[in-house]
């Protein structure tokens, strides 16, 4: 049976996917990094940061790598950054075509 | 502390209903510190906190520390685990950044929930359907290799008057009601999943409904006699309709020994020991179902007092008096709602009374008191049949002993001449 083609990443989960792409990061990081890198713009609420990460791990787009006390760190598998790379193809897509009708 | 009980005016599966509710009750200074069908509060609510449901993954599941910590820096406290389902958490500051924040990871979130209700679902209806399979198979499709006449659907009656007793009827009012509360909550968890994958707001909750509090009344008030019954069906001390000594028994039965012309009495008459399974030679059982109100069966065996020294009709060849003479007879009595069911009722139980490895020939008496008289005999065996019917009265006789039932009709129609109520 083929893989359930996953869908279009929502924006925070898109933001969560690409907090991984340098470095490992654990939930205050990932937080942290969404908050800053949109200036604001994106608040992860800690059920929806949780729920994105549970997802993900089920997804293996990331894993675990440590748990050190009550912090635990992951990191973005392969299969995440492909997922990742569609999505940003997807988006730059989305972008062409709505300047080009703006032309 | 003093602690307010309510119980929950909302499925279990409202979710914004559930947490509109709890915002309501600490509006008036109840805060929850259990919460399933019936909750309880203690006095402790802030006004103005905001709670949120948290669907988890598996039923054992705990927040991880990590999370917890999170949760608290954005000022969010955990405060328990509500029926296996959810974490509860709460926040009293105002400020505090909301639990989720796009409805879409709201809606992953409920997937599991999702998944284990539908596994539930299939799991109870492959039980219930195994179940089903079971019961008709033994009923109607199992040969046993003794049964040397069998018939598979003339017990149907028996099992009719067995489906209207009230233990069965309980579980399967039981079973309705649980299945429906399922359906409801079912949709109501779709409605809410179906709107948040798809980025919007889930359906707006209709709020607390004195139904589901009714509805949850009627569940307990099920249940409760359920429990009890079941209980009591299980544990034979705790019957008082059984085993029932005929000293104080005081329904219309025929006497062994107004049909046997030889003198017989029960054995504390004759003997010092009792014989084997002596405690249980005469007695009673009372039964009930709401197609037969009246329904009870009675045991005799008695003995006649000459020994097995002299030749009788149980011990053609006595030794040394081991064997005497000792007539049994079995009968079951009812009382039936619907008449229409007296005749086929009769033969159900002359079924439910045949030996099954023996061979069986029925035949029809003409009785003038009666409205059908079934004679069965096993030839050249000790054993006999009868049923009589009058009116919505039924009797049913399975004898051994050297009597010939038809005999003593007049007797027995006794039976069934008056109502047995």
């Amino acid at each position: 049976m083929g893989e359930k083609v996953r869908g279009p990443l929502t924006e925070p989960m898109f933001y969560i996917l690409m907090s991984f792409l340098r470095q490992e990061r654990c939930g205050t990081e990932i937080n942290e990094f969404v908050a800053q890198k949109t200036c604001g713009r994106v608040l992860l609420g800690p059920g929806t940061l949780y729920t994105i990460l549970g997802k993900f791990q089920e997804e293996q787009l990331i894993e675990e790598t440590q748990v050190d006390g009550r912090k635990r760190t992951y990191r973005i598998t392969s299969k995440g950054r492909g997922a990742y790379w569609e999505e940003l193809e997807r988006l730059k897509k989305c972008v062409c075509d709505g300047e080009e009708e703006l032309l | 502390m003093k602690k307010t009980y309510k119980i929950l005016p909302l499925s279990i599966y409202d979710i914004p209903g559930i947490e509109s509710w709890l915002e309501e009750q600490a509006n008036v200074g109840l805060f929850p510190v259990f919460l399933n069908t019936l909750c309880m509060f203690t006095g402790t609510g802030i006004p103005g906190t905001r709670f949120r449901l948290i669907a988890k993954k598996k039923r054992e599941e705990q927040p991880s520390l990590e999370q917890l910590e999170l949760c608290e820096e954005v000022g969010w406290q955990y405060a328990f685990s509500v029926a296996d389902i959810y974490f509860l958490f709460y926040s009293t500051n105002p400020e505090a950044r909301e639990f989720y924040t796009d409805w879409e990871s709201r809606g992953f979130s409920l997937e599991p929930l999702k998944k284990q209700i539908a596994s539930y679902r299939r799991r109870k209806v492959l039980i219930y359907s195994l179940l089903v399979a079971a019961i008709i198979w033994i009923l109607f499709f199992h040969e046993s290799t003794y049964d040397i006449q069998p018939d598979h659907f003339t017990q149907l009656p028996l099992i009719l008057l067995n489906l209207f007793q009230p233990t069965v009827l309980l579980f399967l009012a039981c079973a309705i009601w649980i299945w429906r509360q399922d359906r409801r909550d079912e949709k109501m968890l779709n409605s809410i999943y179906q709107a948040l994958m798809q980025g919007v707001a889930p359906p707006t909750s209709k709020g607390p409904s004195k139904t589901i509090v009714r509805e949850e009344i009627v569940m307990v008030a099920l249940i409760l006699p359920l429990a009890v019954s079941l209980v009591v069906n299980c544990v034979d001390a705790l019957k008082p309709w059984i085993n029932i000594p005929l000293e104080r028994f005081s329904k219309t039965y025929i006497s062994l020994q107004d049909i046997e012309r030889e003198a017989v009495f029960p054995w504390e008459k004759l003997f010092a020991e009792e014989p084997f399974g002596g405690k249980t030679e005469n007695y009673a059982e009372k039964k009930f179902s709401f197609l037969a109100p009246t329904w009870y069966s009675v045991t005799q065996e008695a003995y006649s007092p000459q020994s097995g020294l002299k030749e009788n009709y149980f011990s053609p060849k006595p030794e040394h008096g081991v064997e005497r003479y000792a007539p049994n007879l079995e009968a079951t009595y009812f009382e039936l709602w619907i008449p229409a069911l007296a005749r086929p009722v009769a033969k159900a139980q002359m079924d439910a009374y045949r030996l099954v490895n023996l061979e069986w020939s029925y035949a029809e008496l003409d009785f003038s008191d009666l409205d059908f008289a079934i004679y069965a005999t096993e030839p050249d065996g000790i054993w006999q049949m009868l049923a009589i019917g009058r009116a919505n009265r039924v009797a049913v006789f399975r004898y051994a002993g050297m009597e010939q039932l038809p005999d003593h009709l007049k007797v027995l129609s006794e039976a069934v001449k008056e109502s047995l109520l």
